[in-house]
């Protein structure tokens, strides 16, 4: 009899998924799945509010990321009020641009401390007990220390930028609605150790150097861990170098030619498509010059890393040469060495954030932009998982008539799949015994893409927790509720 | 007068219906007189508020020099309208980054600073969750009731 294991929640990762594995009478992987079980509605629910609005109601879809969607909606309805990607003042793009690397560093250092250095730390067959942020608190206090100080760190970054850390009303169609102020300025550069912008470099550095210590200690397992070509995407700037808040397409396949480049962002329906599969609420995008089977890509640290050129922080782009020297100049298509690239881009945004708060465009007071109104905008961020769209039409009323979100973590839908069948195929296929180690598997290889599920289904709350076991007939045999 | 320093959490997202109701409580606390924070000499305690979509790691930091801590959120199932219990550190954890348990920062914060402050968990019946602003009726009714609970409460410190 053919057995069903399913995984469910995911530990650690925002908003709830559930992992179905299919095996057949001999114990062999038939088929494994990654659902997602909520529901979308957040497109319907902006519908008939006045577009300016939307960057303040997009934050309500996820309280992990909020500025992400604030930023790309802003920049969206910049393009309804009359002003281009490219027309803001000085003062209002860096202010923006301040509040985006801040909302980077601190959830970048979320992601590695909270949510990957357990596994690191302790292994993947570790007590789940100790296997957290509470078990990296007991055995390696200076590291929860820091990670605790850098989000919040980056916490205040976003404060200061957006006027509160969660529904910031910061970025306006057209601009901004504050400056920084000097006192403000002066707290992040100058502030008591250990929150300042140097000491979160420094931690940054430190960061970095433990992932590539722990790679030298771990190379089979980091290496070879869910490892699979795949193509890649992001915004580059115009010159090719890592740019989160703005820059054109840019996609390569697994050896690193060019799919797309340089094309403009507010063209995406022409070069990118949207999947809809039957068991799952997620959809599934795809790049249009290679068709729904070969399109699939991966967005997010490892993605951004392989398609810039360069990254235009000097301690950053240092860590960058001897990241790329490792795959031979080629894309790198490991999935584990996420965590090495969303660390370089750790360091990369507290670099950034230095050299924005040394600005003094970020005391200007020339905030905002009009111009002639259009009737569509479209926004494009680097979000901390990966490229974000948003896509909004409005009537004659400004009221909004059609969204489109395309979620980072969508976009990775096929490759989170792709991880999961390869760690059914080589972790739980003909196994006499199902262990937790093995499920915790299944969890790291998804955790490398840091999906926020919440986003990419529009659900925040509550929502049942499901563990269902079926046969092969697709009997249920077991099933527990939270 | 040595006044005690109160941090109520009001968590939830007001974009969906009754998870809103932990941060409606802070907002209608903020602006009650007995715990407004301008009045500090007059008040055994002077309370702090903190919005929170959910709770995270830096919120043991937040929490690590209070004596007091109220964690307020919506609850999904039980029959009580409203009710206050007391929270303790957990060493056995099992979380999602969605959310950290109140226990799970508890622990957090005793395992980085040394110590815990004294911490409640002011549960309010909750009954409709779609992507909407705004409470229902029911739960309107229960945010009542907890703001009583709390107010009776803070006068007792």
């Amino acid at each position: 009899m053919g057995r069903k294991i399913t995984i469910e929640p995911i530990t650690r990762i925002e908003g709830h998924g559930k992992v179905t594995v299919q095996l057949d009478d001999d114990g062999r992987v038939v088929q494994s799945r990654f659902h997602i079980v909520e529901f979308r509605g957040f497109e319907r629910f902006v519908q008939g509010h006045p577009y300016w609005e939307a960057p303040v109601l997009v934050e309500r879809l996820c309280g992990i990321c909020p500025v992400s969607h604030h930023l790309a909606a802003a920049k969206a309805v910049d393009i309804i009020a009359g002003v281009g990607p490219e027309g803001l003042t000085p003062t209002a793009e860096k202010m923006r641009r301040l509040m985006h690397y801040g909302q980077m560093f601190q959830s970048h250092a979320l992601h590695f401390f909270h949510l990957a250095s357990p596994d690191l730390l302790f292994g993947a067959d570790a007590d789940p007990a100790i296997r957290n942020v509470i078990g990296v608190a007991l055995m390696h206090k200076d590291l929860a220390v820091q990670g605790v100080l850098m989000r919040k760190f980056g916490q205040e970054i976003i404060l200061a930028t957006a006027g509160k850390k969660i529904h910031g009303t910061g970025a306006i169609p057209g601009g901004i609605n504050k400056n920084l102020s000097p006192e403000e300025r002066d707290s992040f550069l100058r502030g008591p150790d250990p929150l300042n912008a140097d000491k979160m470099i420094a931690w940054a550095q430190t960061a970095v150097a433990f992932f590539k210590d722990f790679h030298k200690k771990n190379t089979g397992l980091i290496d070879g861990f869910a490892a699979f070509p795949s193509n890649h995407l992001s915004l580059v700037r115009k010159d090719g170098a890592l740019d989160f808040y703005h820059g054109a397409l840019r996609a390569v396949d697994a050896d690193g030619k060019r799919i797309l480049d340089d094309v403009d962002y507010r063209d995406y329906l022409d070069h990118i498509g949207e999947e809809v599969r039957s068991w799952s609420y997620m959809k599934f995008p795809y790049l249009r010059a290679l068709g729904k089977a070969e399109g699939w890509y991966r967005v997010g640290p490892l993605a951004r890393l392989n398609t810039c050129d360069f990254i235009p922080t000097p301690l950053a782009q240092k860590e960058f040469e001897t990241y790329r020297a490792y795959t031979k100049g080629k894309p790198n298509n490991m999935s584990l060495h996420s965590h090495w690239a969303r660390l370089i881009e750790l360091l990369h945004s507290g670099e950034v954030i230095k050299q924005l708060l040394l600005d003094p465009d970020l005391q200007g007071t020339d905030l905002v932009r009009k111009g002639r109104k259009a009737r569509e905008g479209v926004g494009l961020v680097e979000a901390p998982r990966g490229t974000l769209f948003h896509h909004y039409r409005v009537n004659a009323d400004d009221q909004i008539t059609m969204a489109n979100l395309i979620v980072s973590t969508t976009s990775n839908n096929e490759p989170m799949n792709r991880a999961v069948s390869w760690v059914a195929k080589n972790v739980l296929d003909r196994k006499a015994e199902i262990t937790e180690g093995m499920l915790n598997r299944v969890e790291i290889a998804i955790r490398a893409y840091d999906p926020c599920l919440s986003c990419a289904t529009h659900a925040l709350g509550r929502m049942p927790l499901e563990v269902a076991l079926y046969d092969a007939r697709g009997k249920l045999i077991s099933r527990k509720e939270r | 007068m040595d006044q005690k320093k109160v941090l109520i959490f009001g968590i939830g997202n007001p974009g969906r219906g009754d998870d809103g109701l932990g941060p409606e409580l802070i907002e209608r606390l903020r602006r009650d007189p007995q715990t407004h924070a301008e009045f500090p000499g007059t008040s055994a305690c002077v309370c702090e508020f903190e919005f929170r979509y959910q709770l995270n790691i830096e919120d043991a930091f937040a929490i690590k020099d209070h004596h007091l801590v109220i964690f307020a959120d919506a609850a999904t199932t039980g029959d009580v309208e409203a009710a206050l219990t007391e929270a303790f550190p957990s060493d056995v954890i099992a979380f999602t980054t969605h959310r950290m348990s109140p226990a799970a920062v508890l622990a957090l914060c005793h395992e980085l600073y040394g110590r815990t402050p004294k911490a409640y968990i002011l549960s309010i019946r909750g009954h409709q969750w779609d992507i909407r602003e705004g409470l229902s009726s029911r739960a309107e009714a229960n945010l009542n009731q907890a703001l009583d609970i709390v107010r009776k409460f803070l006068d007792t410190i």
